[in-house]
């Protein structure tokens, strides 16, 4: 499904080169809910971005069903963004200007096309994160773990191949997190969407089923729930 | 130590691209400002200066009733110790020869003999050769036509040959038709050497009028002394007057330079104000944090003050020089319109100081709101949440007030005006959200879903974008009023000219007129009928006493509604005035108070009996009965006389045969079609520079529309970039904002156009301007409006969306 080779970015401040990624190799296959940890400045948000082509890399390659990004036009790439990638965003990225239901349509009317469809689809999606009768609401009118679900929502609403959710929880107290979390873990069931999350939440984690965990610009480890000494280990890394 | 001054310039110029744009529309806003006062000075002073040239440095002059008299008559007058120079002068009509493809072969001019040509009293504007010796002095406009240079000499027919010794510019000495067909209504004038006139024309010793010069020259006294003296003899006095108004029927201009200054502050304002009031919103947590740590309220108004300061300082640093250039392009164009070639001087000092002073202070005080926001701003402002309620309740009241505004625009007077402007800019907010609501469907239609989303964006920063469209509506309002006006008055003017010319032909002849002449020209077959009236310049007082000079005529013998000189008024009985518009408004009386006139039989008063409309000298004119003229004045003779034209008579034949039969004694022949070309031709020469003026105050609009879209823009940065991280494209993101900027325009547009379209209707029925401004809609300023007002908008909209499709998408989704 997504496949990263030698993946190498960079960005250059003042005289000085700072190397962000060193060479990341990564493969995720469909279905799979991928969480990213690691220290700040590890690499990991620079990872999702350069995965939702956000960003081009210094080097490498980042492929997509076999269709290698970084090869792509900025328009070829917002293209695969509007058609295959959903995002979720920490700071959930609404648009004040728009309703609740005109901003979960967003990906769906952005490539102009009008389908008879897209209206179902919008209320078949509130009703499934759970915003029946705010349909017409101002975003700002809502509370934080409601705003999530609106971008949940605006992330799946065009039935994206993969989810990139930054943080989604990051500015959640623990039971809104976790209603947050049960979402992205249904409808990646449901769905087989893949997600690859970033996140510093342990809790947040324990939702995906292989967790990366990131090191200087490059992969740790790679663990699983079954592993051995799991949550040990994921402590002391964090630590 | 903190340099608040760096401060303040680093805050400024802290958004670079708002930085510009605004420091942009200060400059031109001043820049015009500059402009339109350094011009209205100019213009003023231009037409002033021929004036004085004109009177040069004369006290008094003596002319006669009669044609000429003899200089033995006032010669002892000239003795008089009192007297420190003085001129005489021949007036003499003749042909001349000129061979020239184009001129017909006798062309008429006026010969004017004087005394001596480089007299002071005289002052004629030399361009080449020299005033010394008995030669020829040519205007410009003759030496053009004519191909005559210095040393070539000039035939006038039965006179003499004479050499070209003098060429000069511009005087109304010698002014004179710039064209062939100019020249067949009116005669080249010349000068030459007085006795020499004398000698050619057999009248030695005879003079058309003398000027004097006095040592003594603000004693008003010599006037009385000299009607005295005078008394029982053919001669009369007039003090010699400037009155550029006479010629100079060009207020209307000055009203327009004021509005285009005043119309271009007004935006150059409000893109100052959004700039400030965005940036003082944007900072209210700096200004907070400022205050925790021990800055006084003060310091923070300081802060800002001195950030507008510099804006202001800056920006009229360089709009003025560039404002003085554009007067320079802008007076010459202006003064191309008059068929006479003038020079001018550029009067730039105190239009620029202030104008300087005007673009130091302006933007201070158009910042007063914002400045007060970050003086009062609440140290825990951070923690603080705005009160909706209250929000709700002011723009509620602001509706309100804006529509009692409005209603009171049906005021008649000037007031109307203003509250008319103060109304519209506080309905705006809800006019630009029901239009974008209205226009919705059109702009997705035409521009698809970022079209929508540019509807739905309008709502952001309603006030900003209502004020920046409320801007360019009232200019667009503004280019159709003027518009309507230029339209409406010339067609007004036509009217008035038909009704009030006198006739069909007006001759004015340079010798009075006898019994033989009038029966003559009335037996063409062209002529249906001849009359005439009586008339003569005189000088007149103010109610501020100041001296006037204007033509007092008298009413034709058979006032029949096809010679009447005016309407308003039936007739005029003895002792009894009739002022014309212009004449009127620049006494200052009211009707029935008395204007003191210095006529041919002494200084008489007048009851003013009423203001009537006359297209006689542009309305700058007295009229009183002809016995007046006959018994009071004792004058007699006639040189104007009034012809009507036979239903099978053509006027411009008829012109020629009077040319040919009379080309000695007549000094013009005017048709009443001249008349209207001449005044359309002004017109329309004037609506040129009208719609030239008005583009760039459109343009200075779009500005205003371009400003506020970057600020809207760098506001939404991180809007921007979550869309383009969901899926749209840089094409999509570009459409967007050009959308923004459609809407902003188009609802300028449309409500320029209604608002245009209600001024006109508040002009048809004031009672001021009904008259010359009937219920007209100026559809090709409208269309200009439309065109320009779209097109502009979306060139305004090209940078902000360019900037915002150029937008780093990591740094804007870190915006949020």
């Amino acid at each position: 499904m997504i496949s990263v080779n030698q993946l190498f970015k960079h960005f250059e401040q003042g005289n000085q080169k700072i190397e962000v990624l060193k060479g990341v190799d990564l493969s995720i296959k469909e279905g799979e809910f991928i969480a990213i940890m690691g220290p700040s400045g590890s690499g990991k948000s620079t990872l999702l971005q350069l995965l939702g082509g956000l960003d081009t890399p210094s080097s490498g390659q980042v492929k997509i069903q076999g269709k290698d990004f970084s090869g792509l036009t900025e328009k070829q790439r917002t293209i695969v963004r509007r058609k295959d990638i959903g995002f979720i965003f920490q700071n959930y990225q609404l648009l004040p200007t728009l309703t609740v239901e005109e901003n979960i349509g967003f990906p769906l009317h952005a490539d102009g096309r009008k389908d008879k469809n897209n209206k179902e689809k919008i209320i078949n999606i509130i009703k499934e994160v759970g915003l029946e009768g705010l349909e017409k609401k101002s975003p700002n009118l809502l509370s934080g773990g409601q705003q999530q679900r609106v971008s949940i929502a605006r992330g799946l609403i065009h039935e994206p191949k993969i989810l990139l959710a930054d943080e989604p929880t990051g500015n959640l107290d623990r039971k809104r997190a976790e209603e947050i979390l049960d979402l992205l873990s249904k409808f990646n069931k449901q769905r087989k969407q893949s997600i690859i999350m970033v996140t510093h939440d342990i809790f947040a984690a324990g939702y995906a089923d292989k967790i990366i965990l990131f090191k200087d610009g490059l992969i740790e480890k790679e663990v699983t729930r079954e592993d051995h000494g799991y949550a040990e280990y994921l402590a002391s890394f964090l630590a | 130590m903190l340099n608040i001054w760096l401060v303040s310039w680093r805050n400024l110029t802290k958004n670079k691209r708002r930085f510009f744009f605004t420091l942009i529309a200060v400059i031109l806003g001043i820049l015009l400002t500059t402009s339109m006062l350094v011009a209205n000075n100019t213009v003023k002073d231009t037409f002033r200066y021929y004036e004085e040239i004109y009177a040069g440095d004369a006290d008094y002059w003596i002319l006669s009733k009669n044609y000429s008299f003899s200089e033995d008559e006032v010669e002892e007058i000239k003795q008089q110790s009192i007297v420190s120079d003085s001129l005489s002068v021949l007036d003499k009509q003749t042909l001349v020869e000129i061979d020239q493809p184009e001129a017909p072969a006798e062309t008429s001019v006026r010969v004017t003999g004087v005394s001596d040509l480089e007299s002071n009293l005289l002052k004629l504007p030399l361009t080449k050769g020299s005033l010394k010796g008995n030669g020829l002095i040519i205007p410009e406009n003759a030496a053009k036509l004519w191909d005559k240079d210095i040393g070539d000499t000039v035939t006038f027919k039965g006179l003499g040959e004479i050499e070209v010794t003098g060429i000069v510019g511009f005087t109304s000495w010698l002014a004179s038709p710039n064209n062939w067909e100019d020249a067949e209504g009116r005669s080249f004038r010349v000068m030459m050497d007085l006795a020499t006139l004398q000698d050619w024309t057999n009248r030695d010793n005879q003079i058309s009028y003398i000027r004097l010069q006095h040592k003594d020259r603000d004693n008003e006294n010599w006037l009385s002394n000299y009607q005295e003296l005078l008394q029982g003899t053919p001669l009369y006095v007039q003090p010699v007057v400037i009155d550029d108004l006479r010629n100079n029927d060009v207020e209307g201009l000055y009203s327009v330079f004021y509005l285009v200054s005043i119309l271009s502050l007004f935006i150059s304002g409000f893109i100052i104000f959004n700039m400030i009031y965005s940036s003082v919103i944007e900072r209210k947590k700096e200004f907070s944090i400022m205050k925790s740590l021990g800055y006084t309220n003060f310091n923070v108004f300081k802060l800002v003050f001195i950030e507008v300061f510099l804006l202001s300082l800056l920006g009229t640093a360089i709009a003025l020089p560039i404002g003085v250039l554009f007067a320079d392009l802008f007076v010459e164009m202006l003064l191309g319109i008059f068929q006479d070639t003038m020079v001018y001087t550029l009067n730039w000092k105190s239009a620029t100081i202030l104008s300087g002073l005007i673009g130091l202070l302006f933007p201070i005080i158009i910042s007063g709101i914002p400045m007060y926001i970050a003086f009062k701003t609440p140290i825990i402002y951070a923690m603080r949440n705005s009160n909706k309620n209250s929000r709700f309740r002011v723009r509620i009241l602001r509706y309100l007030l804006g529509i009692t505004f409005i209603l009171l625009s049906f005021v008649d007077n000037y007031l109307g005006y203003i509250f008319l402007l103060f109304g519209v800019v506080l309905i705006y907010p809800a006019v630009i959200k029901a239009l974008a609501k209205v226009l919705a469907a059109l702009i997705e239609k035409i521009l698809g879903y970022p079209g929508r989303l540019s509807v739905s964006n309008i709502k952001v920063n309603t006030n900003r974008n209502a004020n920046t469209s409320a801007m360019l509506a009232i200019s667009i309002a503004v280019v159709i009023f003027l518009g309507s006006a230029l339209e409406s008055i010339p067609s007004g003017f036509e009217k008035e000219i038909r009704q009030t010319f006198g006739g069909d032909i007006q001759v004015q002849f340079e010798e009075p007129v006898n019994e033989e002449t009038i029966n003559k020209i009335n037996s063409y077959t062209e002529v249906e009928s001849v009359e005439w009236f009586r008339e003569t310049m005189v000088t007149w007082k103010t109610i501020e006493n100041e001296f006037k000079e204007f033509y007092l005529m008298s009413t034709p013998s058979k006032n029949t509604e096809e010679y009447q000189l005016f309407e308003g008024q039936d007739n005029v009985t003895s002792n009894s005035i009739l002022l014309g518009e212009r004449a009127f408004d620049e006494w200052g009386g009211e009707v029935n108070d008395s204007i003191t006139i210095n006529t041919p039989s002494g200084t008489r008063e007048y009851q003013v009996s009423g203001k009537v409309n006359t297209s006689q000298d542009g309305g700058y004119v007295g009229f009183i009965s002809e016995n007046e003229f006959k018994e009071s004045f004792n004058w007699n003779d006639i040189n104007t006389i009034m012809i009507s034209v036979s239903d099978s008579g053509n006027p411009y034949e008829l012109r020629e045969k009077l040319n040919s039969d009379f080309a000695t004694y007549i000094s013009t022949i005017t048709l009443v079609e001249d008349q209207i070309e001449s005044s359309q031709s002004s017109f329309d020469g004037m609506n040129e520079v009208m719609q030239f003026l008005l583009i760039i105050v459109i343009a200075l609009s779009s500005i205003g529309i371009s400003n506020t879209l970057l600020m809207n823009t760098m506001e939404r940065i991180g809007e921007i970039g979550t869309i383009r991280a969901i899926g749209f494209t840089t094409k999509q993101v570009r459409t967007m904002i050009i959308g923004e900027g459609l809407i902003v325009g188009i609802a300028g547009i449309i409500m320029g156009v209604l608002l245009g379209i209600f001024v006109i209707y508040l002009n048809s029925i004031s009672n001021a301007s009904a008259m010359h401004m009937p219920f007209i809609i100026p559809w090709s300023n409208i269309v200009l409006a439309i065109t320009a007002g779209i097109f502009l908008s979306l060139i305004a909209s090209i940078i902000p969306s360019y900037i915002a499709a150029k937008i780093n998408l990591l740094s804007a989704l870190k915006e949020n």
